[in-house]
């Protein structure tokens, strides 16, 4: 099988992976029970206005009807209106989703950095009390419990010392101000990513640092480092020249499939700091029974990562031809 | 890659000097140890008083949350039930709920992932991208949809349902491994000798997954346990069972999170630190499996 | 990494530099985002606070008497008997781009609404059969028949200005589903009637509001405002930081119900001041008429007399509520009777045991250990036997989760152990609130139930629509399959009933039968909690519902001392 032919199969199983979980949403929204006007018990809404509105939302059509619908209008790329906002799914998606890349892809990247810097020190510092530090560190900040780390971050940060905003994205009060020009705001805006930036970095540095500092050990026991070491190299440049090209490859996998999951946000985090980002969007829509606006961001995360899986997966192929012939 | 093959009990006692031999791996166990015993004490509670059963017992006298006293050293709940004992029964659930979870996700990793790698082709294509379409799939968010397709999820529902969508990280692994293992002479020769199938994978390939199946359970079990609170935490938890998601689940919803602190830190410190206690646990058996890891690793 | 680091420690100096901005503008703390400026598809509680701004109704309730006070009108509207109708004058208002409010707009509402049938908003007007304008300012209603429920239902329609929507309506012309189009319209700034208009929407963050123009200074002698320049609606996604954000003075009001766990702490806090209102509500414990033992009169009473509402309230709700012995609340005196059953008000605990148990075993209940020995000495009963001497099968009360609503939880568990107590096998099941309610209203399939409806009308025609057999079928809001010949002709009766004083008759003897055959047992009607900083605003409305109503925005002024 060469390069090629491995690309096409793959491609081809990834459209097929979309098709069954585009399916599977589709039927698991639907079968859970209630629909997103059996809530509104205390509302004015008689039996007879509910079952009328159903009609028009079409959700009164047997269900394999609605899923063909559904398949049509997906080819058509057309995905709909909100039946909680009544506005075009898009509209929802596009706002949340910008916010959630904000946030999360930011933590991404700087944790990995950090990771990556502090975990190539550890393995070079290895068995000193340098290395067991950072290792014990980045141990308990990768296990605390996010929400009630977030909460405590709020409390002492937010509230007691005032430092920082307590939840949200914007304060109203500057935004609104006609005097405040561009530079204010995106201060504001970062002043607000603070926190939950903070609980994010601190949550998912720990993981790059240990994940770089094994892959860098590995490395540094393969034959050519050896070797190296044998020509009397110096052990700076043996880390920087030889080993770290090598033992960095995992770690940007990693990297890589964690910045296509970033934009699926976190429902936790969004949740405390009351960021409107697309994970809570999306518990929201799941609990509305909003089906569009839940599958059209489901499917939109979907393919984003799919896509990342097989990137990398193609990636290593390129890299490693043993794979393709397995 | 590295040598796995773990036959016989020398070895086995051998991995565990080894393990001992790390510090991480020791303060791993003490801590894991401290909430086992927590564990089993919090049946001891409701037998001194039913006012210390943790989800209906409350304290006759108490009609707001209190801080500690000699009464409840870790003070009540907002109707008066008592919190130590409420943290312990807790610990109860996160062992049932990580552990039955964990073993679960793992049994059935590990059997998906042997097959697809031992027989390759259409069952391979097959197992592995029904993995990648589960893997997809945000685990937290499949969960509220079948939560409400379930009527409200009682605990052994949230396990099994962590359990089938915490498989396809393991079953690749074991299916790589499994492809490494295939082509070994011990497997080609049981081969040679006429052996089934099933005899190759149970008594052959099989064994020699384990180790790597164990050393992925430990994580699993973390994060059964941290999925499971931060169901409760959200609202969709088993609102019939006391678990420390639930707790602070309680905390936030009435209003006590920013005022009392004997309530809201004793559950987020123990779902820490029993998370930490378990991927500590996994280090150091990183550490044994992998002697590229070892501390003597110049020698 | 320092270099970042040392960038944004420079930095912070900048974030805390004053914000002179908001002079005057109320801040405002909703809990969710307004799904909507749509009037339309405004289902939502957070999109009908934002809009009940913009668009009053006809009439307002007055905030102490309840009584109707003309808003949009000019007076009370005139009865003609014979020719079923009312007609209304209205008041000489503009909307907010500046063209005048006129008669066209009303009956472009009413037309709209009852042609398209829009939810929501159809029910009230489905009695008004024809709308006429008789002049510039003046609509006449003809109705299919007289109805008291005309004046709390249609007199409380929001009117929408006609130069807007009329294009958005003859779109709908032709469309198979002018539903759909309608509700999914995008409004982005309403033209408005109310003291306010829409300036900006920052979604997921903040609404601002500011002043209508338009809007007459001197409508109302007592409430001449509004005094604000604006309101800031921010949105946040839990009380606590919502608490928080108040306490640091971010936040002017808290626009929702306030758990109780918070007063306390509150109430210590300096220039906070908190409310605790009535609201029109309901919570209950509802049998499954349709299946044994809770069809038997005699069970019922008896699951009656052992619950203590008393408890409910002062244990659970903190005294932050009432009992409810009818399912009209008794501070609604306009229709509350007292002439119904009470079945253990103020009792003991060991007589409510002790008349549960009589109740029982005269219909012919026995257990396998008795509740009541001989000298009335009590203990833990088991195994409750039904008068053909089969044990009573596990019994499973519904309720939603804690999170949910953690008082009506605690009053399952409090239930389920007074049962318990005297041999009645029940057990709680909380269940999320969609679940249940298909479970409870969908499918019928359920022993008990704690519901609540949270914001019922003042008129009492709502017991028609949870009792009357018609009802009682699939989906429909009698949920316990209760049917009753004379409650079914009673209730046809009050709804058709114009005079006053003989309607409140027929309510009350609707109450005395709902009373007596306890499809439902009445439990609690909590508080609404709320809490505001009266040292940036003073001036709060308070009356029932809260202080977040119309009359509170007119009167607020911003306070002296700074």
């Amino acid at each position: 099988m060469n390069l090629k032919t491995f690309i096409l199969k793959r491609s081809i199983q990834v459209v097929i992976s979309f098709y069954v979980i585009l399916s599977l949403l589709f039927f698991l929204l639907r079968l859970s029970p209630g629909d997103p006007y059996s809530k509104y018990i205390d509302s004015d809404m008689t039996q007879q206005e509910i079952e009328l509105i159903k009609k028009q939302m079409g959700l009164d059509k047997h269900i394999f009807y609605q899923y063909l619908i559904y398949i049509r209008n997906l080819i058509k790329m057309d995905f709909g209106y909100s039946f909680h906002y009544g506005t075009h799914v898009w509209d929802v998606i596009k706002n949340k989703i910008l916010n959630t890349i904000l946030l999360f892809t930011t933590s991404v990247i700087v944790s990995a950095l950090v990771g990556i810097f502090l975990g190539r020190i550890a393995a070079w510092r290895r068995n000193t009390s340098l290395d067991a530090g950072l290792t014990i560190a980045s141990l308990v900040t990768h296990t605390i419990f996010l929400p009630w780390l977030g909460l405590l971050l709020i409390w002492i940060f937010g509230y007691k010392f005032e430092l920082f905003p307590l939840s949200g994205i914007y304060t109203p009060e500057i935004w609104l101000d006609p005097e405040c020009g561009f530079l204010r705001k995106a201060l504001d805006v970062m002043h607000h990513m603070a926190l939950p930036f903070l609980s994010l970095f601190l949550l998912h540095f720990g993981g790059y640092l240990l994940l770089m500092r094994n892959s860098m050990l590995g490395t540094l026991k393969e034959d050519y480092i050896l070797t190296a070491r044998a020509k009397g190299l110096r052990e700076k440049d043996i880390i920087n020249r030889h080993a770290l090209p090598n033992a960095a490859l995992p770690v940007v996998t990693s990297v890589g499939l964690s910045l296509a999951f970033s934009i699926n946000g976190g429902a936790l985090t969004e949740t405390v700091f009351s960021w409107p980002g697309i994970g809570r969007e999306l518990v929201m829509a799941v609990s509305h029974n909003d089906y569009p606006l839940a599958q059209a961001a489901f499917l939109l995360i979907a393919i984003v990562v799919l896509l990342a899986n097989v990137l990398v997966d193609i990636l290593y192929a390129f890299l490693d031809p043993r794979i393709r012939y397995e | 890659m590295s040598e796995l093959g773990f036959e016989g009990k020398g070895p086995l006692r051998e991995a565990w000097e080894l393990f001992l031999e790390s510090s991480i791996g020791k303060a791993g166990l003490i801590i894991l140890s401290i909430f086992a015993l927590m564990a089993i004490f919090s049946f001891v509670p409701p037998m001194i008083d039913p006012m210390y059963h943790p989800m209906k017992g409350v304290d006759p006298e108490i009609t707001t949350s209190q801080p500690p006293s000699l009464r409840h050293w870790l003070g009540t709940d907002f109707m008066g039930r008592d919190i130590l004992s409420q943290l312990l029964a807790g610990a109860r659930v996160a062992f049932l709920v990580g552990i039955t979870a964990a073993l679960m996700s793992i049994i059935l990793g590990t059997f998906l992932g042997m097959l697809a790698g031992y027989f390759g082709g259409v069952v391979d294509t097959l197992l592995m991208r029904t993995a990648d379409v589960i893997m997809v799939l945000p685990t937290l968010l499949v969960i509220l949809v079948l939560a409400s397709l379930f009527k409200g999820l009682s605990i052994w529902s949230i396990v099994i349902i962590i359990a089938l969508f915490r498989w396809p990280g393991v079953s690749r692994v074991i299916r790589a491994q499994t492809l490494s293992l295939k082509n070994r002479p011990f497997v080609e020769a049981a081969k040679a000798l006429g052996a089934s199938h099933l005899r190759i994978m149970m008594r052959h390939l099989l064994p020699n997954l384990v180790p790597l199946a164990f050393l992925y359970m430990t994580f699993r079990v973390t994060a059964a346990i941290v999925i499971e609170a931060a169901l409760a935490f959200l609202g969709f938890g088993d609102p019939t069972t006391v678990s420390w998601g639930m707790m602070l689940q309680w905390v936030w919803k009435t209003g006590h999170m920013f005022k009392a602190p004997y309530w809201l830190l004793p559950p987020g410190i123990c779902i820490s630190l029993i998370t930490l206690s378990f991927y500590m646990i996994g280090r150091a058996m990183e550490q044994v499996l992998d002697p590229r890891l070892r501390k003597d690793w110049e020698g | 990494m320092k270099k970042l680091v040392s960038i944004y420690v420079l930095l912070i100096p900048l974030f805390f530099t004053s914000v002179c901005y908001g002079e005057g503008v109320i801040r405002i703390g909703l809990l969710q985002e307004p799904k909507t400026l749509n009037i339309w598809n405004a289902t939502d509680t957070w999109s009908s606070k934002v809009l009940s701004l913009l668009y009053p109704t006809l009439f307002l309730r007055d905030p102490d008497t309840l009584e109707l006070v003309p808003f949009l009108a000019e007076e009370h509207p005139k009865l003609n008997f014979e020719e079923k109708s009312y007609t209304l004058r209205l008041r000489d208002l503009k909307w907010s781009d500046g063209t005048p409010f006129t008669a066209e707009d009303l009956l472009f509402t009413g037309e709209t609404i009852l042609k398209y049938k829009i939810p929501n908003f159809y029910n009230r007007w489905d009695l008004v059969k024809k709308i006429e304008a008789v002049d510039k300012r003046t609509v006449k209603f003809y109705l299919n028949e007289l109805s008291p429920l005309f004046e709390s239902r249609t007199l409380f329609s929001p009117v929408v200005q006609k130069k807007e929507w009329e294009p958005v309506i003859k779109g709908l012309e032709g469309s198979g589903e002018p539903l759909k189009v309608l509700m999914n319209h995008k409004v982005k700034s309403p033209v408005a009637i109310g003291p306010f208009v829409v300036s900006e929407v920052k979604e997921g963050a903040y609404i601002f509001l500011k002043k209508n123009p338009h809007f007459p200074k001197d409508w109302d002698n007592r409430y001449r405002g509004p005094h604000v320049n604006g309101i800031i609606f921010k949105i946040f996604g839990t009380t606590d930081t919502a608490i928080l954000e108040l306490k640091k003075g971010g936040l002017d009001y808290i626009w929702w119900n306030l758990p109780e766990g918070y007063l306390e702490d509150l109430s210590k806090e300096k220039g906070l001041k908190i409310y605790s209102s009535e609201k029109n509500a309901l919570y209950f414990l509802g049998f499954n008429l349709k299946k044994a033992p809770m069809n038997d009169l005699a069970f019922r009473k008896a699951v009656a007399y052992l619950i203590d509402k008393e408890f409910i309230v002062k244990r659970l709700l903190q005294e932050k509520g009432i009992v409810m012995d009818s399912p009209i609340s008794s501070f609604n005196t306009k229709w509350y009777c007292t002439n119904i059953s009470l079945y253990g008000k103020g009792m003991s605990r060991e007589e409510r045991i002790r008349r549960a148990y009589e109740t029982l075993k005269e219909a012919g209940y026995s257990w396998k250990v008795y509740p009541v020995g001989e000298e009335n000495t009590q203990r833990k009963g088991k195994g409750l036997m039904d008068p053909r001497g089969e044990e009573i099968k596990r019994i499973t009360i519904l309720v939603p989760p804690a999170d949910y609503d953690p008082v009506r939880a605690m009053a399952g568990t409090m239930i389920q152990e007074w049962l318990q107590e005297m041999g009645i096998d029940v057990t709680v099941k909380p269940m999320p609130f969609n679940a249940m309610m298909d479970q409870v209203k969908s499918r019928k399939e359920f022993d008990m139930v704690i519901m609540g409806y949270g914001n019922l009308t003042l008129d009492p025609d709502y017991l028609r629509r949870f009792f009357e057999s018609e009802a009682g079928g699939h989906k429909g809001d009698n949920i316990t399959g209760y049917s009753s010949q004379s409650f079914d002709q009673l209730a046809r009766a009050s709804s058709g009933c114009m005079d006053p004083e003989e309607r409140r008759k027929i309510v009350c003897q609707m109450q005395k039968i709902l009373s007596e055959e306890l499809p439902i047992i009445p439990l609690y009607n909590p508080h609404v909690i709320e809490v505001v900083r009266e040292d940036k605003f003073t001036g709060w409305v308070k009356t029932l519902g809260g202080v977040g109503n119309l009359w509170s925005f007119f009167n607020l002024k911003p306070a002296k001392n700074k």
